[in-house]
């Protein structure tokens, strides 16, 4: 067989085939895709009577005006299928059924074959132009408007009216080779190579093959890793759904992307409002992906101007289902930590309160009986004795512990609500006041303050932290003449460290974490000791209001040494970065 | 008035708590040498107020030379007794000196503003001596205006 009757036969199987496959698109699809199936079932018939040879006569003339009038339908039909889409324009569809209309009944009303060859008469000649002309338009109009009007849509779906726009621009090159080439030679390869080549770029348009959809999502997919990134910052499932969403339907070029709870509610879509989602899931649309996940479902509805989904778009939404899930399992987790952290603020703020309150109310009572006491004692002496005298003795100083109790727990519940704002501190400034201070108390004691740095902490909470250490270090030491410390150690980035050193008795190492609970004492209270064991733990309070650490260095030498590493002042940390949170805590 | 040779002084001590009414009355009592002191107490700020405009149920009172207010109290509080106070034409010049049991700068300040004299602690003034500086000031000193009456 000629290669020539080879490549008609193949023409003919793929146009006829394309016919068919444009009618049970209809048939699936609805809609405009009907004037499709019209144009290319027009095509595959005019190519089947091709294949019918009649003997010279009027059957013959009937085939041919049937196959012309067909042919003129083709680009019309299209036209059609395109003003479904894209309907600016309000004097082209005039001119065109105008056209088509002429050329169809021109051709009807012919009384001789149409041909295209220079021995025909001149209405004839004239007609086959106004043929080609007509297809050549209407092609490259629809082809023009196919192409613009993919902008905005999907990437899949874009490609595909490319594609349609592409078959039909070929095909009407094939129609002009066939009219106005001269017959014989290479025209009649040129001519069908070109109509198969159309009839399988219209295929790409219909049923493109899993590699060629692969190939027209690799844009969009690219912007997967981009999600991914952005996902990794929300935490409500509302975000999860308005980050994941757009990325799911552009890749897939569907028309709508839902997200739903277990109930089946609608919780977030893209490409549709939430009420109009619920009407298009309701009215079981044609194309639907739906990936059950842990907390709902993820779901894509296609609209008829995407390809028919295959496997790997039901893998890709399936995929996209895991990443939602992991994210909204995220958000979930990040939804119960701030209801966590909610209320154990909300109950420390309580307790705050309550602890406020009582020592408030407390210290009334506590005034009167220190009053009378004293009463007693000036007024009283006499009555009393010397066993009596003794017993107020102990009342007064039980009371007065029971006053600096107090002092201290509102203190305590003081710190984090008020006097918070920091500053750049001069520790060591602090330090020698203090250490003046308690000279005159603590004549017996020696106190040497070293070259300490500056720190970034509320000046007010750095001068009690020094206090209560330095005093806390004279009052354990066991002796009066017990020696203090208080120097600078190296610390690491961003913070500086110094350390409040004694030689006393010391703290067993056991203990070294005890001494900083409220109201731990490891010894005795002695007569006339006020310290109320309040103070270490208000000294942690401070440390880690500040945003540093304190702990009891393990078992050097005689007496203890306690450390405390502080927040560094802005402008001595190394790094930008580290300056810039500083900043922005200190003016949030 | 002079009564007995010795000058009369009259205290109110403006107090909701009961005790701390008696060791104030108390601590004054073991002061004011050449002085005799009367000192009669209220229970609320409302109460105060009263007394010193003289309505009922105190329209038989007597203008103090000198007041002690407290702070706390339920209602109208010690503030605004001394807001009123500063306001009004009448009672303008009495010497107040705030009695409380806080010592925060924040109280301090806020009395210091709203026109007190001067401001005392319970906790230092209900001892042996507590009320000392007040007495050797306002009782001793002949200079202490007389009241309007």
């Amino acid at each position: 067989m000629a290669l020539i009757e080879i490549l008609r036969l193949l023409q003919v199987a793929v146009l006829v085939g394309l016919g068919v496959l444009a009618v049970f698109h209809w048939r699936r699809q609805g809609g405009p895709a009907g004037w499709l199936a019209a144009s290319f079932g027009a095509i595959a018939i005019v190519v089947v009577l091709g294949r019918i040879d009649l003997p010279e006569g009027p059957a013959a003339l009937l085939k041919q005006k049937v196959q012309v009038t067909l042919l003129a339908l083709f680009p019309y039909f299209l036209f059609l299928f395109q003003r479904a889409f894209t309907t600016r324009g309000r004097l082209m569809p005039v001119v065109a059924t105008v056209v088509t209309g002429t050329i169809i009944v021109w051709t009807l009303v012919l009384p001789v074959p149409v041909a295209a060859d220079a021995d025909a008469p001149l209405y004839v000649r004239g007609l086959v132009v106004l043929l080609v002309g007509q297809w050549v338009v209407l092609s490259g109009y629809v082809a023009t408007r196919l192409w613009q009007g993919g902008h905005g849509h999907p990437p899949v779906v874009r490609a595909r009216m490319r594609s349609l726009g592409v078959g039909a621009i070929v095909l009407a090159l094939a129609l002009l080779v066939a009219a106005f080439a001269p017959a014989g030679g290479v025209t009649p390869y040129v001519t069908v190579t070109l109509a198969i080549g159309a009839g399988l770029v219209f295929y790409l348009s219909f049923v493109p093959p899993a590699f060629v959809r692969a190939a027209w999502r690799r844009r969009a997919a690219s912007s997967l890793w981009d999600v991914e990134r952005e996902l990794a910052l929300t935490t409500t499932p509302e975000e999860v759904a308005e980050v994941l969403l757009p990325v799911v339907r552009e890749t897939l070029g569907a028309d709508a992307a839902i997200l739903t709870d277990t109930s089946g509610a609608i919780v977030a879509s893209d490409g549709v409002a939430p009420a109009g989602a619920t009407r298009m899931l309701e009215s079981d649309p044609l194309q639907m992906i739906v990936v059950p996940l842990g907390s709902g479902s993820l779901i894509t509805v296609q609209g008829h101007l995407a390809p028919y989904y295959g496997r790997d778009e039901e893998d890709l939404v399936r995929a996209f289902g895991t990443i939602t899930q992991l994210a909204l399992n995220r958000a979930s987790l990040f939804a119960q930590e701030r209801e966590a952290r909610k209320e154990a603020e909300s109950t420390r703020d309580e307790l705050e309160a309550l602890v406020y309150g009582l020592s408030h109310d407390l210290k009334s009572p506590v005034i009167t009986v220190l009053g009378y006491i004293e009463l007693l004692r000036s007024d009283y002496a006499a009555e009393l004795g010397d066993e009596g005298m003794q017993f107020l003795d102990r009342l007064q100083s039980n009371v007065t512990y029971m006053e600096a109790l107090l002092t201290d727990l509102l203190e305590l519940s003081r710190i984090g609500r008020v006097q918070t704002a920091p500053a750049a501190v001069d520790l060591r400034e602090i330090a020698q006041e203090v250490a003046a201070e308690l000279s005159t108390t603590h004549p017996k004691a020696t106190i040497e303050v070293g070259d300490l740095p500056a720190s970034w902490i509320n000046p007010v909470r750095a001068r009690q932290l020094i206090r209560n250490l330095v005093e806390n270090a004279i009052f354990h030491g066991g002796r009066d003449d017990v020696s203090v410390r208080v120097e600078a150690e190296p610390g690491e980035l961003g913070m500086v460290r110094f350390v409040v050193a004694d030689d006393g008795v010391g703290i067993p190492a056991e203990h070294s974490e005890r001494v900083f609970a409220i109201f731990e004492r490891l010894g005795e209270r002695s007569g006339t000791d006020a310290n109320t064991g309040i103070g270490l733990a208000m000294c942690r309070r401070i440390v880690e209001a500040a945003g540093g650490t304190i702990a009891v260095r393990d078992g050097t030498g005689p007496g203890t040494t306690v450390e405390v590493a502080l927040p560094a002042p802005p402008h001595q940390l190394q790094s930008v970065g580290q300056a810039y949170e500083r900043e922005r805590e200190a003016t949030s | 008035m002079i009564t007995g040779g010795m000058p009369v002084r009259r205290v109110l001590v403006v107090d909701d708590d009961p005790d701390h009414r008696v060791l104030a009355r108390v601590a004054l009592r073991h002061h004011g040498d050449g002085v005799r002191i009367e000192v009669d107490t209220v229970s609320s700020g409302e109460d105060a107020l009263a007394y010193l405009r003289r309505e009922e149920p105190f329209a038989e009172s007597a203008q103090p030379h000198l007041v002690l207010l407290d702070l706390r109290m339920p209602g109208v509080d010690g503030f605004a007794v001394l807001r009123a106070v500063r306001d009004d034409p009448e009672l303008q010049a009495l010497p107040i000196i705030v009695l409380s049991s806080s010592d925060h700068p924040d109280d301090v300040n806020r009395a210091d503003k709203l026109g007190t004299n001067s401001y005392l602690t319970k906790q230092q003034t209900f001892r042996p001596g507590g009320m000392a500086a007040v007495a050797d000031y306002w009782f001793e000193n002949s200079l202490l205006p007389e009241p309007v009456v």
